[in-house]
């Protein structure tokens, strides 16, 4: 509920407010929501799954996006697209965590039946 | 408590990503749809421009068809009066047909080169579908079956034409013919020779037939335009002999 209410908030504000960041930043912002995403699915499967920490979640939220924007600099500079490395890894545990959190689901509705 | 932190912490991060979201979105239409405007405003010049010269075109092409209708006239004139200026008017009509600047009709071979389409999309721009030796190539067979007239997508083919690439086009007669296009060659000649001409194996070079389909058939009435633009003759002199 939190999470909507915010991402509601936080769609709102980019509507609005019309704050400029330098269009060489796009790619960088790419990969970070990318990295963002993939940490709210985590975030979500823990929720299912009762373990859910806050902590973990916001220093993998920051973390991971910091962490591909260094990729993606890196890569920039060293003329190799190490940005797909992140790319491909967050997608892929974006498809992980979603197969878990289908799994859970089912099965919980399994149980209440 | 610590319930309450995490979530407000959650509620917080959503509101980054849902910002951060929604401004790349931002962003990415205004770069899309500033590649477009940007290609929009210039096109329409172009293309205002191209409209313009070809109504200009058109316009000088009704002057000089009167204008050929008054040569003719006057010839007919002159021809008419006795036998010797009446062969040298036949004489001069066939000249015409050979230099290419009388429209001509008759029984030939039609060639059609229709490019493969392109099922991957790839490279659609750098690769040629159709380069100016196939043409050359083609004319040849076509001169060496003894075409009489010949026009690649109604340019006529002179003695004084030339095929070849210029920028992204294939330039005859200073018009531009397309890499990636649909050509018809027409050919004016005995039809059955001229067909196997282009039936032999060889004819047609393979890396065009690889990239085109390539169909040609006879018929009994071909039209073949006229070369457009005068003769220019600023070097070669004929040699008076004494």
């Amino acid at each position: 509920m939190v999470a909507f209410v915010g991402l509601l908030i936080g769609v709102i504000l980019g509507v609005v407010w019309n704050i400029d960041i330098p269009v060489k930043f796009s790619p960088y912002i790419s990969v970070a929501i990318f990295a963002c995403i993939d940490s709210v699915f985590g975030a979500i499967r823990g929720s299912i799954s009762q373990n859910f920490r806050a902590d973990i979640f916001i220093s993998g939220f920051f973390g991971n996006a910091a962490l591909a924007v260094a990729m993606v600099y890196l890569g920039d500079k060293l003329g190799i697209p190490i940005y797909l490395a992140a790319v491909i890894v967050f997608g892929g545990r974006i498809f992980n965590n979603f197969a878990i959190i289908r799994r859970q689901l089912l099965d919980k509705t399994k149980s209440h039946q | 408590m610590k319930k309450f932190k995490s979530q407000i912490s959650i509620g917080l991060i959503c509101i980054l990503l849902g910002f951060m979201i929604t401004y790349q979105f931002k962003v990415i239409n205004k770069q899309n749809s500033a590649a477009a405007v940007d290609s929009d405003a210039t096109t329409p010049e172009i293309i205002i421009e191209n409209e313009q010269l070809k109504n200009s075109k058109l316009d000088m092409q009704k002057k000089i068809d009167e204008l050929d209708a008054k040569t003719k006239e006057y010839e007919n004139a002159a021809g008419g009066r006795d036998t010797a200026s009446e062969l040298l008017n036949k004489e001069l009509s066939e000249t015409r047909i050979l230099t290419g600047e009388t429209e001509v009709q008759g029984q030939g071979l039609i060639i059609y080169i229709e490019p493969k389409s392109d099922i991957f999309g790839s490279g659609t721009l750098n690769n040629k579908a159709i380069i100016d030796q196939d043409l050359v190539h083609i004319v040849n067979e076509l001169n060496s079956g003894g075409a009489e007239a010949i026009s690649i997508n109604d340019i006529r083919y002179t003695s004084r034409t030339g095929i070849r690439e210029a920028g992204n086009a294939i330039l005859i007669n200073d018009e531009k013919i397309s890499y990636n296009d649909r050509v018809v060659i027409k050919a004016i000649g005995e039809s059955g020779i001229l067909y196997g001409a282009i039936d032999f194996t060889g004819a047609i070079p393979s890396t065009l037939l690889n990239s085109c389909d390539v169909t040609f058939e006879k018929s009994d009435k071909i039209t073949v335009p006229k070369y457009n633009k005068t003769y220019k003759f600023e070097y070669a002199k004929p040699i008076v002999e004494k």
